[in-house]
């Protein structure tokens, strides 16, 4: 009920806000409607007596009312609808603003590693689309309560025991609740039938797998097993559906049987002269949509419930993304580096987890100068980056920038001051010219800089490609647009990161493990000008994390990492000479050039 | 001659829609079938002899209210009202069952025509076509059970059978107690609101699927912007407003079209239905009132004719048991259509019977001679003249840039993609003459994309050759295929061993990791060896390995693969070098083909290549700005 009222309160203060206009009118169509079932049986009453009465004037009249209420009941719901249905997606869209502030607003990146919050994020994404339904379900619902409240008044004023009537509707939807739940365990108990019935259907109908199934001549083999999933799964649900039947017909009977006695007692008060044939008329055009009212109500209920984790999901985010926005520091970012990066003791630990990430990591790169990182999976390596991103902050020791604490520095001038290419970098299916302006958001409407940036990371003929150049969509995700192999799109990630301005630090995350050697080399020649210059200007760190050796060896300092501390540093010839894990990895890669 | 009345070509086109649907009622099962009619049938009629025996009652109630006596008749007449109620109370509940019964029946029959379609007859390149891309999303969307499926319309509509039912039972009742046209009046009453307000939904439906696309790039802002995907970017970006403001403007220009189509279409005809049912509505029941007050009907035409009057009245109503069912389910029966359109193959160029092949072949050599291939009727050339002969029981490695021609080279050695032209020959038998089934079940195969199947790991590797082996002879071969293919450490840290699911979405079921799948896939191909397959091709095949585990395998490549034909795919030049003979492919041909060796001392692309890796290993002097010293 709790849930209930947090999502009847942020549906209606946001449509107060939003718009009022929208609001007022579809509550009153849908009360119209509502209250006019009632209103018909009513009518009917009267039309009845007055028409066995003789009063053909009046049993006229009363005819057209009953016409034009029967019409309100059928088609104002259908015009409500035309307005609330634009308040729910207005909310929608807020909400949906809203959630995006709250996922990637703040500064800090902790939330997303927590599964909590990334369960929370995958969850509301799957809500939000409800607004509107939760908004119509909150709406109708008031329509129907008002409703079934009229209909019981109207027949208690002709025996207070009718009263009871809704009660009777409530078996039924116990019993359908029940069996609901009957079908869903069949379907959960079918669920890896299910699963395993999708899983062959997509690979026989995804051209990738189509071509190994026709190879090894599974075609036969794979058609016999989706057949044996799909037969086990109908067997299943069948036998579910029928026992689901049974035990609602059984509810209903309940109903049944209480309508059956309400319309006897009205029958028998009539034939004692104390009730009217209208009021027969009455009672069972009105006593019969009871049942009906009921289970709407409660099912729309059900829909709300489900909605109002809208509201408290919303909540929690709102919480959680609160708690990740730092004190943070006031101070600029250096115009160029002067003495260079410091990791002084730095330790990372999830909050709520023992684990250390990181401990006890000691490392300097001086200002000019290129870093590589190198360790297995799970040694470390995008911690070290995160946390020199100002993505995460130390839990133990600091990071210095020309000896000042990042802590101390503002996060959104750090920020400005990395130009990252990430290996798992967005590739923005929009325009390619919103695609490397990102990089420096006043450049998307600047041709000069972008086409620049574009000509230093060697993508003009990608440009070209592009129908519509920079105008022109990428990816078909959604629209027609330009299709670009994993290397354009790398290049397109580089240029991103060349339309940075002045940074102080240029990150390469694993950037080159899906291009052949020379597509790697190119990148890596083309980040280097650009390394260089940047070193050359303002002092500017290079930091790079790869797993090809060849690479690596040309930084100036190599980190290997295991386990979340420092195994060895230094440059190739040190660690070469230190004849060590670096000396292992490096020897396996080079044997096959000797 | 083609002139066509409005009505008739709207006819038509309801014809064309629905008679495919139609069609699929047979797959239901006759007695199915029978059953649902008759069942939707009594739906239908059960109200009525409730309006029956309520009127019944009525009419004989003032004889007791008289004190005449006859309270017996009234409940007689009440037992069967309230009869007819439970009944059809007890009933209704059972539609849905009916209904999913039918449904799985004829998405059954469905779901494998569309997979016998997709897996033996279309051609692969249909297939990867954006169109039967779309199509094939839509149907397996529908097949999910995300979206309505042809099943659900083929229910939907026996679903209609119990509404149409009782709305012409109403309306015949009110033509005998009232008169023919006021009967004939409230059901056109009727079908005008329900027709009208099908139509309606019609369009605003065409509306909203055309919509689709502003749709998927507002859910796709929504995704990136509020992901974890990009999370990282965006705050160094500082991308978070940019993405809510692009989002805002997406989001109005999208509402603002909706709404206006949504006013356009569900507005003012639904008005014009309004009036319509107020005019029909009222003509029949001031005929009522009349005929009632003029004494024209007893109390029983009198009660016969309220009831049944309102059925027609409130007939005109969304019906939740078919509308969206039958709506969206017509759609993903077409697009399985349109599919097997699309994919329709070609009828065969030359009709020369296909023969089989000699066992034991390749024994001398598989010759590309001149084979060009391109994608699509006027698409590039991507192999182009190809001359390249893969010796039998030697081992032959292909390099090359990406986009070289080399996966497109490993479908048409596999007899997936027949050569445009030129012609590949079996110790000099033109392939195009031989059953594609008899070249293939001499291939093993891992393609890049090898499938991962949500199965056991001996089903892994069982699928590379399945139903060549006895259980016997499989099992052994199976243990065989994942020692040679070093997948034994592996397999033994499985919970179940062989028999553990390889899918962690299974009861007792396990992940495993992409070196991991790699292995397993590596014994998938090599088991196809053990049932037979003469030649072994495998595609990229380290390429989710690290560093030691890609050494590990080509060290044991060789050795596993010794006097098998193999050909090995890769973009690393170090990875092939001990290969018998390594062949550089560039734009769809070969540049040059030799051993490392001969390779090397002709000094052409392929030794500038390895230098250019190599020379990143040695131990030259140390350059001031190393970064700035690779050379392209």
């Amino acid at each position: 009920m709790k849930a209930l009222a947090r999502i009847a309160v942020l549906l209606i203060s946001m449509a107060l806000r939003g718009s009022r206009g929208r609001l007022y009118g579809s509550v009153a169509l849908l009360l119209l409607g509502y209250l006019a079932t009632p209103g018909i049986a009513l009518l009917l009453r009267r039309f009845t007596d007055a028409a066995l009465a003789g009063h053909a004037g009046t049993a006229g009249t009363l005819a057209f009312g009953a016409v034009a209420l029967l019409l309100a009941e059928l088609m104002f719901g259908h015009f409500a609808h035309l307005l609330y249905f634009e308040l729910g997606e207005l909310e929608e869209s807020a909400l949906q603003e809203e959630l995006l502030t709250l996922s990637n607003g703040t500064h800090g990146l902790e939330n997303h590693d927590s599964p909590e919050f990334a369960d929370t994020l995958v969850l509301i994404r799957e809500d939000l689309p409800k607004t509107r339904a939760a908004l119509e379900a909150l709406l109708q619902l008031g329509g129907l309560t008002l409703q079934i409240l009229i209909s019981t008044a109207i027949l208690a004023t002709l025996s207070p025991w009718m009263v009871l009537l809704p009660l009777a509707a409530v078996p039924p939807v116990v019993l359908g609740r029940r069996a609901q739940a009957l079908v869903e365990r069949a379907k959960e108990q079918a669920a890896p039938q299910i699963r395993l019935g999708r899983h062959l259907l997509a690979l026989a109908t995804t051209a990738a797998s189509v071509k190994e199934l026709r190879l090894c001549g599974t075609e036969t083999e794979l058609l016999a097993r989706h057949r044996a999933a799909w037969d086990t799964t109908t067997a299943t649900l069948r036998r579910a559906h029928v026992r689901a039947a049974a035990l609602r017909a059984a509810g209903q009977t309940v109903f049944a049987a209480a309508y059956g006695g309400v319309v006897l007692l009205i029958l028998w008060q009539a034939g004692h002269g104390r009730a009217g044939l209208g009021d027969v008329v009455l009672v069972i055009t009105l006593a019969a949509q009871v049942s009906v009212q009921v289970a709407g109500a409660l099912g729309l209920l059900t829909v709300l419930q489900g909605a109002g984790r809208i509201a408290e999901r919303m909540a929690d985010l709102r919480r959680w993304s609160a708690g990740t926005v730092r004190p943070g520091g006031e101070r600029a970012a250096p115009e160029s580096l002067r003495e260079g990066i410091r990791f002084e003791n730095v330790g990372f630990g999830y909050p709520g987890s023992d684990h250390k990430v990181l401990d006890g990591v000691d490392l300097f790169i001086p200002a000019g100068r290129t870093a590589a990182l190198v360790g297995e999976n799970g040694a470390g390596k995008s911690t070290v980056v995160k946390l020199l991103c100002g993505l995460y902050q130390p839990t133990e020791g600091r990071i210095l920038v020309d000896g000042v604490d990042l802590r101390e520095l503002s996060a959104e001038q750090w920020s400005r001051r990395i130009a990252p290419l990430f290996q798992d970098f967005a590739r923005l299916e929009l325009l390619l010219r919103e695609n490397v302006g990102v990089g420096a958001r006043e450049s998307i409407g600047d041709d000069a800089v972008l086409t620049a940036a574009l000509a230093r990371a060697r993508a003009e003929r990608i440009v070209e490609r592009v129908p519509g150049g920079l105008d022109g969509l990428l990816g078909r995700g959604y629209g027609d647009g330009a299709e670009l192999s994993g290397g354009q799109w790398q290049t397109l990630g580089l240029a991103r990161c060349l339309v940075r301005r002045d940074p102080l630090l240029m990150l390469l995350d694993e950037p080159a493990s899906a291009l052949d050697a020379a597509a790697e080399n190119s990148l890596f020649e083309r980040f280097g000008d650009e390394a260089a210059l940047a070193a050359r200007a303002r002092g500017a760190v290079t930091l790079f994390v790869s797993h090809r050796f060849s690479t690596v060896r040309m930084a100036d300092l190599i980190v290997v990492l295991e386990n979340g501390r420092v195994l060895e540093s230094g440059s190739h010839a040190e660690l070469m000479a230190n004849d060590l894990t670096y000396r292992e990895l490096y020897d396996l890669q080079a044997r096959a050039y000797r | 001659m083609q002139t066509t009345s409005p009505l008739g070509g709207y006819l038509a086109r309801r014809a064309h829609r629905w008679l495919p649907v139609l069609r699929l009622l047979p797959r239901a099962g006759r007695a199915t079938v029978l059953l649902a009619v008759a069942f939707n049938a009594a739906l239908g009629l059960l109200p009525l002899g409730f309006v029956y025996g309520m009127s019944l009652a009525l009419d004989r109630l003032p004889a007791v209210a008289d004190g005449a006596g006859g309270w017996g008749r009234v409940t007689a007449a009440f037992a069967l009202a309230i009869g007819a109620f439970v009944v059809q109370q007890v009933l209704a509940p059972f539609q849905p069952a009916l209904s999913e019964s039918v449904a799985r029946r004829v998405d059954g029959y469905c779901v494998r025509r569309l997979m016998a379609r997709s897996l033996t007859g279309a051609p692969l390149a249909a297939l990867e076509e954006q169109a039967c891309l779309n199509l094939l999303s839509d149907t397996r969307t529908a097949f999910d059970r995300i979206t309505s499926t042809p099943g659900d319309a083929v229910a939907g509509t026996l679903s209609l059978i119990a509404r149409y039912t009782q709305l012409l039972g109403a309306a015949v009742l009110v033509a005998v107690v009232l008169s023919p046209w006021a009967g004939a009046l409230a059901l056109l009453t009727a079908l005008v609101i329900r027709f009208g307000q099908r139509g309606s939904l019609g369009r605003f439906a065409a509306l909203w699927k055309g919509l689709a696309g502003a749709r998927r790039e507002i859910d796709y802002l929504r995704g990136t912007g509020a992901g974890s995907a990009a999370a990282k970017e965006i705050r160094i970006l500082g991308l978070a407003d940019w993405f809510t403001a692009r989002h805002a403007a997406e989001s109005g220009r999208y509402l603002a079209r909706l709404w206006e189509g949504r006013r356009r279409i569900l507005f003012w005809p639904f008005v014009g239905f309004t009036l319509a049912g107020l005019l029909g509505g009222a003509l029949v029941l001031r005929e009522l009132a009349d005929a009632a007050a003029h004494g024209r009907l007893d109390l029983l035409a009198l009660a016969v004719a309220l009831q049944a009057v309102l059925i027609p009245m409130r007939f005109g109503v969304y019906f939740p048991e078919s509308d969206t069912k039958t709506q969206f389910g017509v759609q993903a029966y077409h697009a399985l259509l349109e599919f097997e359109q699309l994919t329709a193959a070609p009828a065969t160029a030359d009709g020369a019977a296909r023969t089989a092949l000699p066992d034991g072949r390749p024994e001398r050599s598989v010759r590309f001679e001149r084979v060009g291939f391109h994608y699509g009727a006027s698409g590039p050339a991507v192999l182009d003249g190809l001359d390249l002969e893969l010796e039998a029981g030697r081992s032959t490695a292909i390099v090359g840039f990406n986009g070289a021609g080399k996966t497109t080279l490993v479908k048409v050695l596999t007899g997936l993609y027949a050569p445009v032209s030129g012609r590949l020959t079996v110790d000099g038998t033109d392939l195009a003459t031989v059953e594609p089934r008899e070249w293939q079940r001499r291939i093993g195969a891992i393609f890049q994309d090898y499938v991962r199947y949500e199965l056991t790991a001996r089903e892994n590797i069982v699928l590379g050759a399945p139903g060549v082996l006895d259980p016997a002879a499989s099992r052994a071969a199976v243990e065989r295929a994942v020692d040679r293919a070093g997948a034994r450490e592996l397999v033994d840290a499985l919970p179940y061993g062989l028999d553990t699911v390889l899918s962690q979405q299974y009861e007792n079921g396990q992940d495993l990791s992409g070196g991991q799948w790699q292995r397993l896939a590596l014994a998938r191909a090599l088991y196809a060896v053990e049932a037979g397959a003469r030649l072994l091709i495998l595609d990229e095949p380290t390429a989710q390995l690290d560093v030691r585990a890609e050494v590990d395998f080509f060290d044991r490549f060789l050795t596993t693969t010794a006097g098998l034909t193999s050909v090995i795919i890769s973009h690393r030049f170090s990875t092939v070098r001990r290969a018998d003979r390594i062949v550089v492919l560039e734009g769809g041909r070969v540049a040059e083909q030799g051993s490392h060796d001969e390779l090397m001392a002709a000094d052409g692309r392929y030794a500038e290549l390895f230098h250019l890796q190599a020379r990143r290993f040695e131990d030259a002097p140390t350059d001031p700005d190393p970064l700035l010293e690779v050379t392209p």
